[in-house]
């Protein structure tokens, strides 16, 4: 099914007295007003598991980072992808708690969320699966790569490359009880005027 | 007496692997203590000391002469030593060995506070058994009725950026660097003749605002530990020196040592930042007694034989790859040479290369006499008005030679650095040689006499270089013919360091071109042009490594992080 566009941050904004209001008005909405309410009610839900994603991951709680993925999610993260419960564990608890010192990845990142008008929450018409795109500065610290004897003194002591990007998470969540968890998350790094 | 410059330097002396036995055989002597050209004091003849530590042992010790202890480590049996002492201030530093073993201890103990530090010292503790191993114990003196003392002797970053000549009461001399928290730079202006400086794992212990511990292990060399006592203000030190030489005999003698402050270089944490912890960043924690960071070059790096070095240029020869920590600040490229054609003329029957430079990554050059050209991909940077470097792989030649050259078109003068893969130790380890000479190109008359040279104007000074985000390093200029490199830690102190031969040229005031081989390490010819004024450099490394050969640009922008005054301790001198 097409997911259905139903919301910007503008949008949400401008519904925000009909959802505020909402139970007082609820009892007299239209079927429309009443899937208007929902589908507002679905963006602010998946808003907070991705708030809580970041947050969660910007304070390495990579554990419960977990829990906000379904059991058949995937991520997807410079070009390769964990599959599962058992890949997604592999890259958070594995990966990012034992800062990894191997892997190509980032041992560690900041997301700072970054023009957030320009998220993009799109919820599909039976509010069973939805869609989003959340923008963020991103502060990323990696291992740094096998190189010349000042690169290698460096990496024997710890030493990590570290930069700052623009970023976003292209994600699809579904609906699981009552709660909304994540089923495929994509970094991408895009650059500062490639927004969108 | 002549200066007595030793047939081979430091780094490549072919230590003897000693096997446990031998050096269980050398250490019989240190039953009776270590020697001190000064005598060793009677401070603490007739006195009985317990020590405590900290997750450690606690020693009770009774000093029953000048030159003999008895020990008992954890109220066990006591074992009879040879030990000496020495006080500075209202400090004392005593030293002993375990007799049938080869462990023992140097402890340090402040008997105004009765707090103290503790030493084990050990042999056959790592692959190469003639390395001293140590573990570092803070403690007190158990005092009868009291309590305790709450603080203790702890690890400082106060000595960082500190230099000092020492004289020994031995007849020796050294300058010594602390530019770093984990590690220390000496130059053996007696032992070794001053021309290179070698690096060491250290520790820097304070005792007070005063006195402190430092500490060496010359790791990857004959693994001997320095240790001793310093006290600032009056610049004088006590210590001991335990290890084995280059012909195998021991050393283990107490010494004292008379000082002189050669200067203050900058420090990089924050200002709060006291040093009582070393803030190793993203790497496996240290679990085993005695571990300590320590760089070994040649563990990383292994040397390759010839038909190594040939399988490997043939498998990959690579000319500027993009791709490269070490260039993320580098200058853009330059386009001066682009349609040009020159010839560099070099002294003393030196190449003479005739060049006509296409595009701006494509060359073609010849040696004068030659009929055809070669291309080459080369890079050319401008580092001050005027002045070119760029460098190129000479295709075909049998060493697979590689030349970095400065060009100063404003004087048709130049210099060039070619550097080819082998030295009499390692097939993989460039050797090089500084050429000066002239340009010759339509509009420019070179000059007869002038000629770039060599210069120690920069011997003694320290600047940060920062090649990429996250990855800066310090050079300390630290002789005429070597210099040191150091790689901060995640707080900005500084952390491990290595120290390779290398030359200076001046090019123009505040323009030099600086070279340096990684000798005993992997063996890369590094060359770089560094504008004092700019605080920028460009530059070339050339690498052979299993992976292959390569030449590659350099770039970082520097910061100046001080002077050590040292010039007057280099050049030849009166016997």
């Amino acid at each position: 099914m097409k997911p259905r566009s139903v919301s910007t941050r503008r949008a949400f904004f401008c519904s925000a007295g009909a959802a505020l209001s909402g139970p007082l008005a609820l009892a007299a909405a239209t079927p429309r007003q009443q899937a208007r309410a929902g589908s507002l009610e679905d963006e602010n839900a998946i808003r907070a598991v991705q708030l809580a994603y970041a947050s969660r991951l910007n304070e390495r709680a990579y554990t419960e980072v977990l829990d906000l993925f379904a059991e058949d999610a995937q991520v997807l993260l410079s070009g390769v992808t964990f599959a599962g419960t058992t890949g997604i564990r592999r890259l958070y608890l594995g990966h990012f708690a034992q800062r990894g010192i191997a892997g190509p990845h980032p041992v560690h990142v900041l997301l700072i969320p970054y023009a957030p008008q320009l998220d993009i929450i799109r919820v599909a018409a039976d509010r069973q699966s939805a869609t989003g795109r959340f923008h963020y500065l991103v502060d990323a610290e990696a291992p740094l790569p096998a190189g010349p004897p000042l690169v290698e003194m460096a990496r024997q002591q710890g030493g990590t490359m570290r930069w700052r990007e623009h970023g976003a998470c292209e994600n699809s969540y579904v609906r699981v009880g009552e709660a909304w968890k994540i089923t495929r998350l994509e970094y991408r790094a895009t650059p500062a005027d490639g927004l969108g | 007496v002549p200066i007595k410059y030793p047939k081979e330097q430091m780094h490549r002396i072919r230590y003897t692997k000693l096997t446990e036995n031998q050096i269980a055989t050398k250490l019989a002597v240190t039953a009776s203590g270590p020697t001190c050209a000064s005598g060793c004091s009677d401070v603490l003849a007739g006195k009985s000391l317990r020590i405590v530590t900290d997750n450690g042992p606690a020693l009770s010790y009774t000093f029953r002469s000048r030159n003999k202890l008895s020990l008992a480590a954890d109220r066990g049996h006591p074992a009879q030593c040879g030990y000496g002492a020495l006080p500075l201030g209202q400090s004392v530093l005593f030293s002993h060995m375990l007799p049938g073993t080869q462990k023992g201890y140097t402890v340090v103990v402040d008997l105004g506070t009765r707090l103290a530090t503790v030493f084990e010292v050990w042999f056959s503790g790592y692959t190469d058994n003639r390395e001293v191993q140590r573990q570092i114990f803070h403690g007190y003196v158990e005092a009868t009725g009291q309590e305790p003392p709450p603080k203790r002797h702890v690890i400082t970053n106060r000595l960082e950026g500190k230099g000092f000549h020492w004289r020994q009461d031995t007849g020796i001399e050294t300058l010594e660097f602390y530019p770093s928290v984990l590690y220390s730079n000496f130059v053996e202006l007696t032992r070794l003749g001053g021309e290179l400086s070698f690096c060491g794992p250290s520790d820097y212990i304070r005792l007070d605002d005063d006195l402190y511990v430092y500490s060496r292990v010359e790791c990857e060399f004959s693994g001997t530990m320095t240790l001793y006592v310093l006290d600032l203000k009056s610049v004088r030190q006590v210590g001991v020196r335990l290890g084995f030489d280059e012909n195998d005999a021991l050393e283990y003698y107490l010494f004292t040592g008379t000082g002189e402050v050669l200067g203050q270089i900058a420090r990089f944490e924050s200002f709060d930042d006291t040093g009582e912890k070393i803030v190793l960043g993203n790497r496996p924690p240290m679990t085993r007694k005695g571990e300590r960071p320590v760089y070994r070059p040649l563990l990383t790096s292994p040397a390759m034989s010839p038909a190594e070095v040939e399988a490997a240029v043939a498998r990959s020869t690579v000319a500027f790859n993009p791709r490269n920590p070490m260039a993320g600040n580098r200058l853009p490229n330059s386009d001066y040479l682009v349609g040009k054609e020159l010839t560099l003329r070099y002294d003393d029957r030196g190449p003479v290369l005739q060049y006509k430079f296409d595009e701006l990554r494509k060359l073609q050059w010849r040696r004068e006499g030659e009929t055809s050209w070669r291309e080459e991909t080369y890079e050319a940077w401008e580092p001050a008005p005027g002045v070119i470097f760029f460098g190129h792989l000479l295709g075909g030649a049998a060493h697979h030679d590689g030349v970095a050259i400065a060009v100063d078109f404003d004087n048709a003068l130049t210099s060039c650095v070619q550097g080819w893969l082998g030295t009499p130790y390692m097939a993989n380890e460039a050797s090089r040689k500084t050429w000066f000479g002239v340009v010759e190109a339509q509009g420019l008359t070179p000059p007869k006499y002038r000629r770039h040279q060599f210069t120690d104007e920069l011997v003694g000074r320290a600047l940060t270089w920062n090649y990429s985000p996250g990855l800066t390093s310090m050079h300390l200029y630290t002789t005429p013919h070597s210099f040191s490199w150091i790689i901060f830690l995640g707080n900005g102190s500084g952390g491990l360091e290595w120290s390779g031969p290398a030359q200076y040229v001046k090019l123009r005031d505040d323009l030099y071109l600086f070279n340096w081989l990684e000798e005993a390490c992997n063996g890369t010819l590094g060359t770089l042009v560094i504008n004092m004024r700019t605080m920028h450099d460009c530059g070339i490394g050339y690498h052979c490594g299993k992976e292959g050969l390569s030449m590659s640009s350099i770039g970082a922008q520097a910061r100046n992080a001080g002077y050590f005054d040292i010039r007057k301790f280099y050049g030849p001198k009166q016997a």
